[in-house]
């Protein structure tokens, strides 16, 4: 017993640890003036969703999140900086107006979403009965539900289910994936390529 | 701390985390991309506002694919990863393009068009 409320704690600490860490982050890829910050708090902020989908019982979803965008796109956006950051952006001083159009953005955006996801307008809330109970009780709303250690523990044998739904009720859907990221890549690397000195683009 | 285990207890409700926890989480980080879309001027920094954006998106799947039982949420997922590639890689190769012809990718410097 003494061990179950140990681990709801241990749980619920880890889960604030991450939270915090992946919303700093998060804010100072908004806010940080060099942009090869922004890609290390991006790093920081996509590895913390990595730690967000084990919460969740997700892990092959972590470990995929960790190797492509972790260890693919962020890469790939740093390189993006490093090839174009040969010179600072001219003309700060129309950066604070630009923040405060940001944060504007930000309020519009999160006022409305926080009333329909979390707060409970009426109209707007989610399906309950008369007495206030949940109408499904498979669907766990609220911040808290159960304790984390009567949780059943059957995550790490996710992986052969979403291996098999993938190829089977998903498969039109996963070849589909293919072949968008092979024509993605194909065309990127088209965009991309260096410019032959005869084949010269034409000037602006 | 105590305090809070105390309003936790004598609400009745003992703590695994629900789905509100996660909601929040996803929600801070896309009202933060959009911030970000709007605020900066380096295209490749508005990408990483983007890429911000999708994974709210994702954390919404798979914390509603969780509250409801099922894979559909993790697979949700699993393409949005596979498209934020793709457009990460695509967007990157249009910006490289952008600063090979302007030798800057501060977005509002492109002006031919002149809305």
């Amino acid at each position: 017993m003494v061990l179950g409320a140990l681990t709801d704690w241990v749980h619920l600490g880890t889960f604030v640890v991450v939270f915090v860490v992946t919303l700093i982050s998060a804010v100072w890829v908004m806010l940080s003036k060099e942009v090869a910050r922004a890609a290390v708090s991006l790093f920081i902020c996509l590895c913390g969703v990595a730690g967000i989908y084990f919460f969740l019982d997700a892990q092959f979803l972590g470990v995929v999140q960790i190797m492509v965008y972790v260890g693919g796109t962020t890469v790939l956006l740093m390189f993006g900086v490093m090839l174009t950051n040969r010179q600072p952006l001219l003309s700060s001083k129309k950066q604070v107006d630009r923040t405060l159009a940001g944060c504007l953005a930000m309020g519009m955006v999160l006022g409305p979403l926080y009333m329909i996801m979390i707060g409970r307008l009426p109209g707007l809330s989610r399906a309950k009965d008369a007495a206030g109970q949940a109408v499904d009780p498979k669907i766990t709303n609220g911040w808290f539900v159960g304790k984390a250690s009567e949780q059943a523990s059957e995550g790490t044998a996710s992986v052969v289910p979403l291996g098999d739904a993938l190829l089977t009720s998903y498969l039109l859907p996963f070849e589909v994936a293919s072949v968008v990221l092979l024509v993605a890549l194909v065309g990127a690397a088209y965009i991309a390529r260096r410019k032959t000195e005869d084949a010269e683009p034409e000037k602006f | 701390m105590s305090a809070t285990l105390a309003a936790v207890e004598v609400a009745g409700m003992p703590f695994r985390l629900g789905t509100d926890a996660y909601l929040l989480l996803s929600l801070l980080m896309f009202s933060l991309g959009v911030g970000c879309i709007v605020s900066r001027r380096n295209a490749v920094a508005i990408l990483m506002g983007v890429e911000l954006m999708l994974n709210a998106a994702a954390i919404n799947f798979v914390a509603f694919g969780a509250a409801g039982g099922g894979l559909d949420g993790q697979i949700f997922a699993v393409f949005i990863i596979i498209l934020a590639a793709a457009e990460a890689a695509v967007g990157l190769a249009i910006i490289l393009n952008l600063f090979g012809l302007f030798k800057t990718i501060d977005v509002d410097h492109p002006d031919l068009l002149k809305g």
